[in-house]
């Protein structure tokens, strides 16, 4: 049997709530630590990514992994260099030693909710996007368009630097091949959206107590577009809707629950009524919301850095899926049998009864965040110890155990100056086919799609 | 109650309205106490700090608390002479490491340093440890609090030690924090303190001043 077929089946009976072989277990290599393993400078590997192929490729090989152990760059991870830099980019920017990030900015004012609302897509085109990039400047269009599309270019160049080395391993027969196409997607919650990219942080927390209606209310007019945003185009269990959460354990439980979670909890019932898993991002200490957590549709899966194991294993181990926890701190400053106990003693807590995919508490940037030879040691003790003697029985509960039904208001979006109407394209092009209706369709989302990019 | 310990208890409960309307009157009766008005803000901070400490607050009251302070300096500072703010515990450093952008929570943890007594030096964010060394030396500091958020933070703060070390500051107290930092990366990194809460990281510096 190749390697992939067994990695498939026990992928698809994790996510069919059936206990697999053992616990799931991918690394994930980022560039940066390619391009530290391959010894080049990471503003010249920036450059140009597909000069870590080959050394991708070995990096790779040197350890186990479910799925091939690095992905090729997109706008999101890391972020592109050149792309971002070409648009003028406020919110991301390189630090002295070549890492890209997000510094906090803030490019609306409180006085400018209604406006927001009244129409998102108008707003974030018009407004938002020239004080976000410098380059897009509406009063220069020429100048606008030059930038859009030589950093359009470059990212369709960047997307592609490192796909030879990813489907070369891809289709060696040795990894898992991943869920079906289009059942990923990702998105934001609507008022981590709203302070993670408009107000910023320090902007956010202060509309919390001054403006705090305006912003319930725009985070429902942003709902649609979010939510339509993470759908993907063929739901199923082994894909998922990436949700990176940001702000509640930073606020108040009141605010928690009266500003940010009523959106969210909207977002996420009809993502499970349409079949869609999500996946959702979970840094900080959650454990003032463990009981709210739980309520969360059935089988989300829930990526933590911290919180007492047997607790969280307890309250969220038997409805959801938990991932991460495991600590990097060994990774960076133990011994290699340090790590192998370090596995055993998670696998022990947070393995039983399924429910559990191995992955690190924080994620390694830089080779030198980790001993290589623990983080190899780490995933050589994971398939040893995470090894089930009841593979085969049920566990967990499946996506839509509750049985809940799709808000319809939020697959139609408002009416928007950017929005697209098929019966004025239709009068201006009186002799176009019906059958094109569908392909404007997908453009118009296609425009939305990019949109949202620039302000995710 | 007087109004000094209305004014505390004002900012301890972040109540924006109470704090504002306390600082008038002091202004509109000449401006006279507007130092013992400081020191009652001051002390409500500390309260913060401390229900921040107990899990009653979050890192957003935090911020908000800030810019009551913030808010409070700006009202105050007409009639406050010699700088609003008071520096009796010496001047520190503090900064976000080299490779890290992220400034927060080492803003929060500046103003609570401040509000507390502390003459502290922002370096800024992205900043190498041989800028870190250099800065001590010139200014003769004796406490250095380094913040991250990125885990790559942690490498550099190992390295923003050595570096203290090895240009002879070993007498310098280094404390860390941020969310990469834990226990064991305060072991690895070599700092003398880590914690990832404004008030503790007050009461460490405090207790390196005596």
């Amino acid at each position: 049997m190749r390697r992939a077929d067994y990695l498939n089946k026990l992928y698809h009976d994790f996510y069919n709530n059936i206990i697999p072989d053992r616990v799931p277990s991918s690394r994930l290599l980022t560039p940066y630590m390619i391009g530290d393993y391959a010894g080049i400078d990471l503003k010249d590997m920036q450059a140009d990514f597909s000069i870590l192929n080959e050394k991708a490729k070995e990096l790779a090989k040197l350890m186990r992994s479910d799925a091939v152990p690095f992905y090729p760059v997109s706008y999101m991870d890391p972020r592109p260099e050149k792309f971002y830099e070409l648009l003028g980019s406020k919110q991301f920017a390189m630090s002295q030693m070549g890492v890209m990030q997000h510094p906090e900015i803030s490019v609306m004012e409180d006085s400018e909710y209604g406006e927001l609302a009244d129409d998102p897509m108008k707003f974030i085109v018009e407004k938002i996007l020239p004080r976000l990039y410098k380059n897009i400047d509406w009063s220069e269009p020429g100048k606008a368009m030059q930038a859009i599309l030589m950093a359009k270019a470059s990212l369709a160049e960047d997307e592609n630097a490192l796909m030879p080395a990813f489907m070369e391993l891809f289709a060696s027969g040795e990894y898992y091949e991943g869920p079906p196409m289009g059942s990923n997607a990702s998105t934001s919650v609507p008022a981590d959206f709203i302070a993670d990219m408009l107000r910023g942080f320090k902007g956010f927390i202060l509309d919390l107590r001054k403006h705090r209606s305006e912003i319930q209310e725009t985070c429902e007019k942003l709902l649609p577009y979010l939510f339509i945003r993470g759908l993907p185009v063929a739901p199923d269990p082994e894909g998922s809707t990436v949700i990176p959460v940001h702000m509640p354990t930073y606020i108040r439980q009141k605010d928690f629950e009266e500003v940010w979670l009523p959106t969210f909890l909207k977002m996420a019932r009809s993502y499970a009524a349409c079949g869609v898993r999500m996946w959702l991002g979970l840094g900080g200490d959650y454990t003032r919301y463990l009981d709210i957590l739980q309520d969360f549709p059935a089988g989300t899966i829930m990526y933590m850095d911290q919180g007492d194991l047997r607790l969280l294993k307890d309250k969220l181990g038997g409805k959801h899926i938990l991932t991460g926890l495991f600590p990097i701190d060994v990774l960076r400053g133990g011994t290699e049998e340090e790590v192998r106990d370090t596995v055993k003693k998670y696998l022990d807590i947070l393995a039983p009864g399924g429910g559990y995919v191995f992955d690190i508490d924080r994620a390694p940037m830089r080779l030198d965040d980790v001993k290589l030879e623990n983080y190899i040691a780490m995933a050589e003790a994971v398939e040893e110890y995470g090894k089930y003697e009841n593979a085969g029985q049920p566990f967990g509960q499946k996506l839509n155990n509750e049985g809940y039904v799709v808000d319809q208001s939020l697959l139609r979006l408002p009416p928007s100056k950017y929005g697209f109407d098929w019966e004025t394209y239709k009068k201006e092009h009186p002799f176009a086919s019906e059958a094109l209706r569908a392909k404007m369709e997908q453009y118009d989302g296609d425009f939305r799609t990019l949109i949202f990019d620039l302000v995710i | 109650m007087s109004d000094f310990e209305r004014l505390k208890a004002a900012m301890g409960d972040l109540n924006e309205d109470i704090v504002t309307e306390l600082l008038n009157h002091v202004m509109e009766a000449g401006g006279d106490e507007a130092g013992k008005a400081m020191d009652a803000c001051s002390e409500g901070m500390n309260i913060v700090g401390e229900l921040f400490q107990k899990g009653e607050y979050f890192v957003g009251d935090l911020i908000y608390a800030g810019e009551l302070m913030q808010q409070a300096v700006e009202i105050l500072s007409p009639a406050l002479t010699g700088g609003a703010e008071q520096s009796d515990c010496g001047k520190m450093i503090m900064c976000t490491v080299e490779g890290d952008l992220h400034d927060i929570g080492k803003n929060i943890c500046i103003s609570m340093l401040r509000a507390s007594g502390f003459d502290v030096l922002d370096l800024g964010i992205d900043v190498p440890a041989d800028t870190i060394v250099e800065e001590t030396k010139k200014n003769d500091i004796k406490i250095v609090a380094l913040s991250g958020v990125l885990t790559l933070a942690v490498t550099a703060m190992q390295k923003t030690v050595e570096a203290l070390k090895v240009a002879g500051l070993d007498d310098v107290k280094v404390i860390i924090g941020g969310s990469p930092v834990t226990e064991e990366a305060c072991r690895q990194v070599g700092a003398d303190a880590w914690c990832n809460n404004p008030q503790k990281t007050v009461e460490i510096c405090k207790s390196w001043v005596g």
